[in-house]
C-alpha cells in the first residue's frame, strides 16, 4: 500500500456543519469487499470512517476514531473517542448489527420499541432504561439531549442540516449517518458491520463475523450455479396506485439472482426501485412462478383483501406467495429488518429453499413464510 | 347554440373520453384486442387489464366527476355563493377527519362492514361539516366571512387529522395516507356498485328539487311566497350534498377543484341558472372532466399513474381560470 498521504477533498456546501465534512488528511485505506457507501482508513494512532450520505456519493462525512489522545489533524472531521459509552439507534437494522457485534449494552436509546424484536432491548424499553426518541416518527431533540448518547446511528434523511442538528452537535452528540440501504448487494449491507465495529473497538469480531457470512453466502450461491431451471419471481405490493419493485441493480434483485431465480424486472440498469402501475406489473408478472415480500400480509386471503385483482397472478393461483414476516412481534416489528439484513447468508438460504427446495432439504425457513 | 346541440356535444365527448380512457394506459393494447376483451372473456392479460382495471376506473371517474360537480352546484345554490364548494367550505376536511377516525381506529379491511362503514363515516363527516357551516351561516350573513369560517373549519379538521395520524400505528397510517392521495383505480365490485347506486338515487331526488332550487335563487322570502317549504328543501339539499361528496370522498379519496369549478363551467357553457340544465350539465361536464383528467394521469410520458388530485388542479385550474376571465360576465 502506498505510504504517500492522500488528501481527500470531500464535498462542501458552506455552512458550519458541512465544513466539518470538508477535508481530512488520511492514508492507508482499507479495501471493502462489497460495500461502497463507507470507507475505512487505518492510521497509526486512529481510524477514520468516511460515510457517503447521498446515492450519488457526492456528499460524505469523515469520522476520526481514536483510543488515546485526540490526534492533531488539519482536517475538520467529527472526532470520537472509542469505545463510545452510549449509542442511540434510530433504525432496527442497527440493533441487529450491534447484537451481532455483542455491543447491545452500549444502546441507551432507540427510535421506537415497537419496531424492535430483540427481547433485551424491548425489556429495557419497558423499564425505561432505554429511551425511545422517535415514537412519533420525528426525533425528539429535548429527550435526545437529556439522554445524551455519544453517537446516534441513523439513516440519511436527505437533509444534512436535519441529520447534523446543530443542537445535538453542540451537546457533544455525534450523528453517524449510515447509508447502508443504498448498497446494491446484501453482502455489502452485511459488510457495514466493519464500520459499526470501529466505534466499539470490535474490528476483529466484525472481520470474523463478516468472513463467516461471506463464506456461507458464496457456498450457498454455488449451489444454484448449476441450476438449469430458474423460476420467475416478482415482489412487493402496490401502495396506492404505485407498485415499487426492486430495480435490476438492487440488493433484492441480486439476492433473487444468487438464489437461482429469474427476476421479472431485471431488464433495466437502475438502482433502488422502479415505480410501476398495476397494468405494467400484470403485463409482465402475470405468469411469474413466485411472488415475494407482500408487506403486512399473513395469508393469501390478506393479499386478496388488498386488491381483488391480485387473483389474476399465476403465483397467487398456485399459492407461491412468500412473505418476509415470519418473525414478527405484536407491534409489527420484523426480525427480517433487524437481523436478516445483517445476515445475508440466512436470507439467501431462505430464498434458495423457496425456489429450489431440493438443494437445501434440511433448511427451515427463518425469515420467510408461505402465505396459504 | 341550442341546448340540444350542447347536450349532444357533451354526450359525444363523454362517449369519446370514456373510450379514450379505456384504450389509453401504460400498456399499449391495439383497438381490435380491446374489442375482443368485451366479446371474448378469456383470461388473457389484455382482458384482465381492460375489464379488471381500466373499465371500473372509467366508470368510477364518471360517477365521481358527476357527483362532485352536482354537489358543488347544490352548495353554490344553497349558500348563494359562487365560491362555495365542498373543499372551500371545509366539508371535505371534516369528511376526511371522519374517515381518519374510522380508518385509524382500525375500521379497515374488505368486509361488508368496511364497504358500508367508509362511505357512512365520510357522509356523516360531510353532513356534520355542512350543518356546522349552515349553523354559522344563520348567524353570520356576510358571504366572505362564511368562506373564511369554512376555511378555518378546514384547518381545525386538518389539525385533528394530523393528531390522529401521529397517534396511529404504521399500517393504519399507511392505509389512510394512500386513501388521502385520492385514486380512481381502487374502486371496483361492491364499492363501485354502492358508489353508482347512491349517486343515481341522489340525482333522481335532485330531479324533484329543480323547482325549489330555482326558487331558492330568488331568496328565501321570495321562495316562501312561491309556496316552497324552505327548511325541508334546505335539509334535502344538505343531505344530498353530504351523500354525494361523502360517498365519492369515501371511495376515491378527497378530490379537489371539481366541485368548485365545474358548476362555473356549466353556467358559462349553458348560459342559464335553470337547475334542470345545471343538473344535467354538471353530470355530463363533471364526468367528462374527470375522465379527461384520468386520461392525462395515465399518459405514457409520466411513466407512472399520477394521483388524480394533481391532475384536477394542475391541468384543470388554469383552463378554468382562462374560461372565467374570458367569460367573466357570464359568471356574474
Amino acid at each position: 500500500m502506498s505510504l504517500v498521504s492522500c488528501l481527500l477533498f470531500l464535498s462542501s456546501c458552506g455552512n458550519q456543519e458541512k465544513s466539518k465534512r470538508n477535508a481530512a488528511s488520511l492514508t492507508h485505506p482499507q479495501k471493502n469487499n462489497y460495500a461502497s457507501y463507507f470507507k475505512i482508513f487505518k492510521e497509526e494512532n486512529f481510524s477514520a470512517l468516511v460515510t457517503y450520505i447521498n446515492t450519488q456519493k457526492t456528499d460524505s462525512v469523515v469520522y476520526i476514531l481514536y483510543k488515546g489522545e485526540k490526534p492533531e489533524l488539519s482536517s475538520n472531521a467529527y472526532y470520537i473517542k472509542t469505545p463510545v459509552s452510549s449509542v442511540a439507534s434510530l433504525a432496527s437494522v442497527f440493533v441487529g448489527a450491534l447484537h451481532n457485534l455483542q455491543c447491545l449494552n452500549y444502546i441507551t436509546a432507540v427510535d421506537n420499541a415497537d419496531y424492535i424484536c430483540n427481547p433485551l432491548i424491548k425489556q429495557k424499553c419497558a423499564n425505561n432504561t432505554i429511551q425511545q426518541l422517535s415514537k412519533t416518527g420525528a426525533l425528539n431533540i429535548e429527550q435526545t439531549l437529556v439522554c445524551k448518547p455519544d453517537i446516534i446511528l441513523a439513516n440519511p434523511s436527505g437533509e444534512p442540516k436535519k441529520d447534523f442538528d446543530a443542537r445535538l452537535l453542540k451537546a457533544g452528540i455525534t450523528p453517524v449517518i449510515c447509508a447502508d440501504y443504498y448498497e446494491n448487494s446484501s453482502l455489502a449491507r452485511a459488510e457495514w458491520a466493519k464500520a459499526f465495529a470501529l466505534f466499539f473497538n470490535k474490528e476483529q469480531v466484525a472481520d470474523s463475523l463478516f468472513s463467516s457470512i461471506e463464506k456461507n453466502y458464496l457456498q450457498l450461491k454455488t449451489l444454484t450455479d448449476t441450476c438449469t431451471h430458474k423460476p420467475t419471481v416478482f415482489s412487493e405490493i402496490k401502495i396506492g396506485d404505485v407498485w415499487f419493485v426492486p430495480s435490476a441493480k438492487s440488493n433484492m434483485a441480486q439476492l433473487f439472482k444468487d438464489a437461482g431465480a429469474d427476476y421479472i424486472f431485471s431488464d433495466n440498469d437502475k438502482t433502488g426501485s422502479l415505480s410501476l402501475n398495476l397494468e405494467q406489473v400484470i403485463n409482465k408478472a402475470i405468469n411469474a412462478d413466485y411472488w415475494l415480500n407482500l408487506h403486512h400480509c399473513n395469508s393469501a386471503e390478506d393479499v386478496i383483501k388488498l386488491d381483488k385483482r391480485y387473483d389474476v397472478f399465476n403465483a397467487y393461483k398456485k399459492r407461491n406467495l412468500y412473505n418476509n414476516n415470519a418473525l414478527i412481534n405484536e407491534a409489527g416489528g420484523n426480525a427480517y429488518w433487524e437481523y436478516g439484513l445483517n445476515h445475508s447468508d440466512e436470507l439467501l438460504a431462505d430464498l434458495i429453499k423457496i425456489f429450489h427446495s431440493n438443494l437445501l432439504p434440511n433448511h427451515t425457513l427463518k425469515y420467510y413464510k408461505q402465505l396459504k | 347554440m341550442s341546448f340540444t346541440k350542447r347536450y349532444s356535444i357533451l354526450i359525444i365527448s363523454l362517449i369519446g373520453l370514456f373510450l379514450l380512457d379505456i384504450t389509453s394506459g401504460t400498456i399499449f393494447i391495439p383497438l381490435n384486442k380491446i374489442w375482443n376483451c368485451f366479446t371474448n372473456h378469456a383470461q388473457v392479460v389484455e382482458s384482465i387489464i381492460v375489464l379488471g382495471f381500466r373499465l371500473p376506473k372509467a366508470i368510477a371517474a364518471i360517477c365521481a366527476g358527476s357527483a362532485l360537480a352536482v354537489a358543488g352546484m347544490l352548495m353554490q345554490t344553497f349558500f348563494k355563493n359562487p365560491l362555495a364548494g365542498p373543499y372551500v367550505l371545509g366539508v371535505n376536511s371534516v369528511s376526511s377527519l371522519s374517515v381518519a377516525l374510522f380508518m385509524l381506529g382500525g375500521g379497515t379491511g374488505n368486509s361488508f362492514f368496511h364497504s358500508l362503514g367508509l362511505p357512512l363515516a365520510s357522509s356523516l363527516g360531510a353532513l356534520a361539516g355542512l350543518m356546522l357551516i349552515m349553523f354559522i351561516a344563520k348567524k353570520i350573513h356576510n358571504q366572505t366571512h362564511i368562506l373564511l369560517i369554512g376555511m378555518m373549519i378546514g384547518f381545525i379538521a386538518g389539525a385533528w387529522q394530523s393528531v390522529l395520524e401521529y397517534l396511529s400505528n404504521a399500517q393504519h397510517l399507511k392505509n389512510f395516507v394512500i386513501w388521502n392521495m385520492a385514486s380512481l383505480s381502487n374502486v371496483m365490485d361492491t364499492d363501485l356498485l354502492i358508489l353508482f347506486s347512491v349517486i343515481v338515487i341522489c340525482f333522481a331526488v335532485c330531479l324533484f328539487l329543480i323547482k325549489p332550487l330555482n326558487a331558492l335563487l330568488l331568496g328565501d322570502e321570495q321562495a316562501s311566497l312561491l309556496g316552497i317549504n324552505i327548511s325541508v328543501i334546505k335539509n334535502c339539499v344538505l343531505v344530498l350534498t353530504a351523500l354525494l361528496s361523502g360517498v365519492v370522498t369515501a371511495y376515491c379519496g378527497p378530490i379537489g377543484f371539481v366541485g368548485l369549478a365545474l358548476p362555473h363551467l356549466v353556467r358559462i357553457i349553458f348560459k342559464t341558472t335553470h337547475h334542470l340544465h345545471q343538473l344535467f350539465g354538471n353530470i355530463l361536464m363533471g364526468a367528462c372532466f374527470l375522465l379527461l383528467c384520468d386520461v392525462i394521469s395515465n399518459l405514457p410520458l409520466f411513466e407512472i399513474t399520477l394521483p388524480i388530485n394533481i391532475i384536477t388542479s394542475l391541468f384543470g385550474a388554469p383552463f378554468v381560470l382562462w374560461l372565467i376571465f374570458k367569460n367573466k360576465n357570464a359568471i356574474s
